[in-house]
């Protein structure tokens, strides 16, 4: 599995969404799963899925799908190009 | 006592900060406003959201002796239609894009992103005197029932809260539960008629902007679930610089004791004083508290009896205890005791049905000192983050969606049995419906029952049987 399907299968398992889901528009309070509760549980698969430690001041800035990308990038997870 | 009718005296001072900050008078004229165009006592809806416009709303229709239900603005559209055809309020207050009620109603005033949708066949509602407002009693399985709440329960509640809280006009909530849950609204009814100044916000807590707002609006307090207090943890709030934070409460549900005496010592190293306290909707929202100084002497305990209540224990024979350590359901009296329950339409006409005596319908003991601990539930309900769900209600909504399921489960952790290959649909339909999480649906060969036919839920197994 490439970093991006692995990143994709944590917001699948996280938020409890379907697998062909519009990822790229997901947002933190818009879309419907990625709420409070969601959120939290997605940080715990992200957090399993790359073996990296998100701390709080990450936790409150992540609320897209494309800042977590940015923020994984940060904590070293190579996505490739 | 302070009623939302003598706020005026407030005048220049600010009564929320949103976008803006917002005077007293400000939001009395808005709030006077809507209910002009709402007109003669009659019952509406109110669509919730931590905004202006919900709470200006809410307080417009308490001051014009409108009676609204408080719902949550996402509600499911099924669930919101059900209780239209129920109750069939004259108005609904609502976002003004509402794309149900968009396409079915006129709106007949707005202001801000909110509108008043007129409903079509309306008709003329016999409503009780003392009928001031009506709450949900489940947050999620979009069940009728709703508490019938007096002008009495709501002040005299709020006064309560105010006394032992010691809340005052310098204070500055911001919030972090919805204003149609008994919690956060009690917050907001305790700081509006102190004169304090409410921070509002859609942001959760665990994103920046909402702790960018606590230090720009120098917040004094706020109160939180256990889920929230769980979340807190996570984000390292003791890491956070927040100098003008002075007050957490905590309510909604037994904190967990390892995270109860992590947030005692961190309010103590950080001065701040920490209020755990137990309440019911049942109840307008608070019943008693937890003094922050007997928090590690009187650990796990839901505290004393809240100004003006009383806490009593009554035997399975019916009987009054007075001795300590001895189990009993948790009877509480008070003139925050709701006037009784509402099912149907001719429910909203009736009296003081409960006469200031509340059943929790929990089972504790209380100690040598009077402090009280609860030690279980005698109904079927078990919490999910805060929410009260009725397990014999979630059985209901799954049976007339044709999955014929036995429910139970704990705090957080929910269960749900069947005997049919229909997991994944079962699980669709918790999603859409009650939208929440911590659900393990099992499927099993036979529900135990003991001779007389009687469901045995203690012996349904708690994680999947390997079958071979």
């Amino acid at each position: 599995m490439n970093k991006i399907e692995l990143y994709k299968t944590a917001f699948i398992n996280g938020l409890d969404v379907v697998a062909d889901a519009t990822f790229e528009e997901m947002q933190l309070g818009v879309t419907k799963e990625w709420d409070s509760i969601g959120h939290m549980t997605l940080i715990a698969e992200l957090e399993d899925a790359f073996d990296v430690y998100i701390d709080s001041e990450w936790i409150t800035e992540f609320n897209t799908y494309q800042s977590g990308i940015d923020l994984l990038k940060r904590l070293g997870v190579d996505f490739g190009q | 006592m302070k009623r939302f009718d003598t706020i005026e005296q407030y005048g220049a001072r600010t009564a929320i900060y949103t976008d803006r900050a917002y005077s007293y008078d400000e939001m009395i004229e808005a709030a006077d406003a809507i209910v002009r165009e709402v007109g003669d006592r009659t019952l509406v809806f109110c669509l919730c959201a931590n905004n202006k416009e919900s709470i200006f709303g809410y307080v417009g229709f308490l001051r014009g002796r409108i009676v609204p239900l408080l719902l949550d603005a996402t509600i499911h559209s099924e669930q919101l239609q059900h209780l239209i055809d129920r109750y069939r309020p004259t108005h609904i207050w609502a976002n003004r894009e509402h794309h149900q009620l968009e396409q079915e109603m006129d709106t007949t005033y707005e202001y801000g992103d909110y509108a008043l949708f007129a409903c079509p066949q309306a008709i003329e509602h016999d409503l009780h005197d003392e009928l001031a407002l009506l709450l949900t009693t489940s947050g999620s399985t979009g069940s009728p029932k709703l508490v019938r709440l007096s002008y009495d329960n709501l002040f005299h509640n709020a006064q309560s809260i105010v006394s032992y809280l010691e809340i005052g006009e310098n204070d500055r909530p911001i919030t972090t539960l919805p204003m149609n849950y008994s919690y956060g609204l009690s917050i907001i009814n305790s700081h509006l008629v102190s004169g304090a100044t409410i921070v509002v916000t859609e942001a959760p807590i665990m994103q920046k902007e909402f702790w960018q707002l606590c230090r720009d609006q120098q917040v004094t307090t706020f109160g939180g679930v256990p889920f929230v207090y769980e979340m807190l943890h996570r984000l390292k709030f003791e890491t956070m610089e927040l100098p003008s934070l002075t007050k957490l409460t905590q309510a909604g549900g037994k904190l967990n004791p390892a995270l109860a005496e992590v947030f005692t010592d961190l309010c103590e190293r950080k001065g701040m004083q920490f209020f755990m306290m137990y309440g019911q909707t049942e109840a307008t929202a608070r019943m008693s508290y937890l003094p922050p100084h007997q928090n590690r002497e009187k650990a796990g305990s839901i505290g004393i009896a809240i100004p003006g209540g009383e806490l009593t224990l009554r035997s399975e024979a019916g009987e009054q205890i007075s001795s300590p350590n001895l189990v009993g359901e948790l009877i509480y009296h008070g003139a925050n005791v709701s006037l009784g329950y509402a099912e149907a339409l001719p429910d909203l006409a009736s009296g003081n049905v409960n006469q200031g005596m509340l059943q929790t319908g929990d089972l504790a003991y209380m100690d040598e000192d009077g402090y009280f601990f609860i030690v279980g539930r005698m109904k079927r309900m078990i919490k999910m983050h805060g929410n009260r769900i009725s397990l014999d209600e979630v059985e209901h909504l799954l049976r007339v969606r044709g999955h014929e399921c036995v429910c139970t489960g704990t705090d957080d952790e929910l269960y749900v049995y069947t005997l049919q290959d229909d997991r994944a649909a079962i699980k669709q339909v918790i999603k859409e419906m009650m939208h929440t999480r911590g659900v393990t649906i099992l499927q099993i060969d036979a529900i135990p029952r003991n001779e007389s036919g009687k469901i045995l839920y203690s012996a349904l197994p708690k994680r999947e049987l390997v079958t071979t």
